[in-house]
């Protein structure tokens, strides 16, 4: 009981701290005279503090908290997120019903980018504004910005800070690791923010529009996120040199922090020498290679420029897990079988570790094509031979089983779920190709769509994503580990009884 | 004679009512549009739609006008003299003007970089748009009210706990 209490008193206070970030919005809706939103928001952070205080009080005292404590906070805490976050969304009238806000919320905490929301064009800017900080918040980490922010966590940062999926030690401590993330963070989206606000006011915006969108689509683009504040997305602009701005910003959201650190120190080696940059350029490589073929022989999207525009963007987009499109989702047939299954596998990969970037990830991709190359060696070696392979991530290291191991187990549970969801979303008679395409942007949390996601589609399958995103970017062990709690707290007393 | 005079006039009148009903397409929503540009790249077509956010640059000194109607908008390439006759654009408590642009449509368009999209030779404004008027829900004043109440003396509450065990 007391480690139930200690998980509610810890998911409490996440909830309060998630409750102060919805300052932005009210405060953005009081500049704007968007006074209904304003109630929204004021709302939203009533209700989320009522619910984290209440929870906070279970235990006052900030226990310490165990490894696997940890894992079920941050499970929870993502979940609460998305609930709590679609409080606002769900008073906005832009969402049909909360089941759709939820979506939403999640969608923008797990830096998906997929969107129920309808009438977009119409969504109040501090909607906007929420919409798109739930990518800022969750791309870094929604543990990340409390241990950041030292919000009374102390009795278990460290636990909280593994648990949700990040490894980095950039800096000898997880505090001011987690401020280290948050300052790269403020570098790229201050330079995004710029850049995009200059290219909007010269395309016509007027300034308060201008910086709000160069804000957003930043945010969107190195969070690896993909929400627009238009329908069309980044299409709304039809602008090659936003395009090509987003660009910069969804490879640099994609690259790993200790990565960053080190470009920041003035190491540019790392970069070069380091197994997962090198298996994520060849992949993007290949794929752009893929795509290129594909549009060459459809012929409409033939020329140099089109395969830039179209054919590098959406693989780009797609291999960061960020989602921005700028095509229709009736569109995805133009680019050819080759093309298409390029996206795909794209999106399946995702970016590195360490990074807001989904899927996969590159290191695991390099490590299991490491491990067929070590196995073929092996084979072709004598016996009595004893064969090594090295690899630099960071450090220098040797392939060992335990590596390629954990490596091989990430694989098999995205593609549990790719393919999972595929066969979910072709029972609810989607195409198989397509419902295969929506899966995989949901689990890999990358946010294209084939139009499968809609304020229309069933609830069930939108209720499936939301499971499918949420455990993407916890990527699959804080979810299990809380299945196997609750499993056991079910279970273990009717045991006990007998 | 005159009765005669009478049919034949009716009979022009239907004919020319009818013979215009089967000429002039009629006008596309942004999605059939979408959908039409897929199947006959280059196809004429007549769309009706709200233009939305704003007026922007495009190459040639000409302007992109997204219009959008059920959730779906597309671009639409025309001149600054046709941009700068739309009133209003469609943003947070406004309806912008509904355009019927009458043009051609691209499915991968060489001059936009495979944008799919409506070249206009025609702009017209159907409906100028206006102001949308959602008067603030008292209920929600009450829920927000009684909600704040509720986290402040939560918040007391726990102030006063942990105070009491030197905690904070």
């Amino acid at each position: 009981m007391r480690e139930v209490r200690a998980i509610a008193h810890y998911l409490g206070i996440l909830i309060v701290g998630l409750a102060m970030t919805m300052l932005i919005p009210l405060a953005t809706a009081l500049a704007l005279g968007e006074w209904e939103p304003a109630i929204d928001y004021v709302l939203g952070i009533a209700i989320a503090c009522a619910i984290g205080l209440a929870l906070a009080l279970a235990d006052i005292t900030s226990p310490s908290i165990s490894h696997r404590q940890a894992l079920m906070i941050s499970a929870l805490a993502w979940l609460s997120a998305a609930v709590i976050g679609a409080i606002p969304l769900a008073f906005s009238g832009n969402y049909p019903t909360f089941i759709d806000a939820v979506f939403d919320s999640m969608s923008g905490f797990t830096t998906s980018g997929l969107t129920v929301a309808v009438d977009l064009d119409h969504m109040a800017a501090s909607h906007n504004m929420w919409r798109h900080l739930t990518h800022l918040i969750g791309g870094q980490g929604i543990i990340v910005a409390a241990v950041s922010l030292a919000i009374a966590i102390k009795g278990g940062a460290f636990s909280l800070y593994l648990a949700e999926g990040r490894d980095e030690r950039i800096l000898p401590n997880v505090v001011h690791t987690g401020r280290f993330i948050w300052f790269v963070t403020a570098i790229w989206v201050t330079v995004g923010t710029v850049m995009l606000t200059i290219i909007n006011l010269v395309a016509g915006m007027d300034v308060v529009r201008s910086s709000l969108h160069a804000f957003w689509l930043t945010i969107a683009a190195f969070d690896t996120g993909g929400f627009g504040p238009h329908s069309q997305n980044v299409l709304y602009y039809h602008n090659p040199y936003l395009e090509g701005a987003l660009l910069v910003l969804m490879l640099a959201g994609t690259v790993n922090f200790n990565l960053h650190a080190d470009l920041f120190r003035g190491d540019r080696t790392e970069m070069f020498k380091n197994l997962e940059a090198r298996t994520l350029a060849a992949n993007i490589a290949v794929l752009v290679g893929f795509i290129a073929v594909s549009f060459s022989l459809g012929q409409l999207l033939a020329t140099d420029w089109e395969i830039w525009r179209k054919g590098v963007f959406h693989i780009i987009s797609a291999n960061s897990g960020t989602g921005h499109q700028t095509v229709y989702a009736a569109q995805w047939s133009q680019f050819g079988g080759a093309g298409l299954i390029a996206v795909v596998l794209a999106m399946a990969f995702g970016g590195m570790v360490s990074s807001t970037a989904g899927g996969i990830k590159s290191l695991r991709i390099g490590m299991i094509l490491y491990s067929v190359v070590l196995s073929a060696k092996k084979a072709l070696s004598p016996p009595s031979a004893v064969v090594r392979m090295r690899f630099h991530h960071l450090v220098d290291r040797i392939v060992t089983p335990e590596i390629v191991a954990s490596a091989l187990t990430y694989f098999t549970l995205y593609m549990i779920s790719y393919i999972t969801g595929g066969l979910v979303g072709a029972g609810y008679g989607y195409e198989a190709g397509a419902a295969m395409f929506e899966s995989v942007s949901a689990a890999a949390n990358v946010g294209l769509s084939t139009g499968i996601t809609s304020p229309t589609m069933p609830v069930g399958l939108k209720l499936f994503y939301i499971v499918q995103m949420w455990a993407g970017r916890l990527e699959y062990l804080s979810l299990i580990a809380l299945a196997v709690a609750l499993m056991l707290a079910i279970f273990r007393p009717r045991r006990e009884q007998a | 004679m005159r009765r005669l005079v009478v049919i034949a006039l009716c009979a022009a009148l239907v004919l020319s009512v009818a013979t215009r009903a089967v000429a002039a397409p009629a006008p596309l929503t942004p999605a059939e549009a979408v959908a039409l540009a897929l199947e006959s790249d280059g196809a004429p077509a007549t769309v009706h739609g709200e233009a939305l956010g704003e007026a922007l640059a495009a190459p040639g000194g000409k302007r992109w006008v997204n219009i959008g109607r059920e959730g779906t908008a597309i671009g639409v390439v025309m001149t600054a003299e046709q941009a700068a006759e739309v009133p209003r654009f469609g943003l947070y408590r406004q309806r912008g003007a509904t355009l019927e642009v009458s043009g051609v449509l691209n499915s991968a368009c060489d001059e936009h970089g495979g944008d799919l999209d409506l070249h206009a030779d025609t702009v017209s404004v159907l409906d100028e748009g206006g102001a949308i008027v959602d008067p603030l829900h008292p209920g929600k004043l009450w829920l927000a009210g009684a909600s704040a109440t509720i986290a402040l003396a939560l918040w007391a509450r726990y102030r006063q706990l942990r105070r009491r065990r030197h905690l904070a």
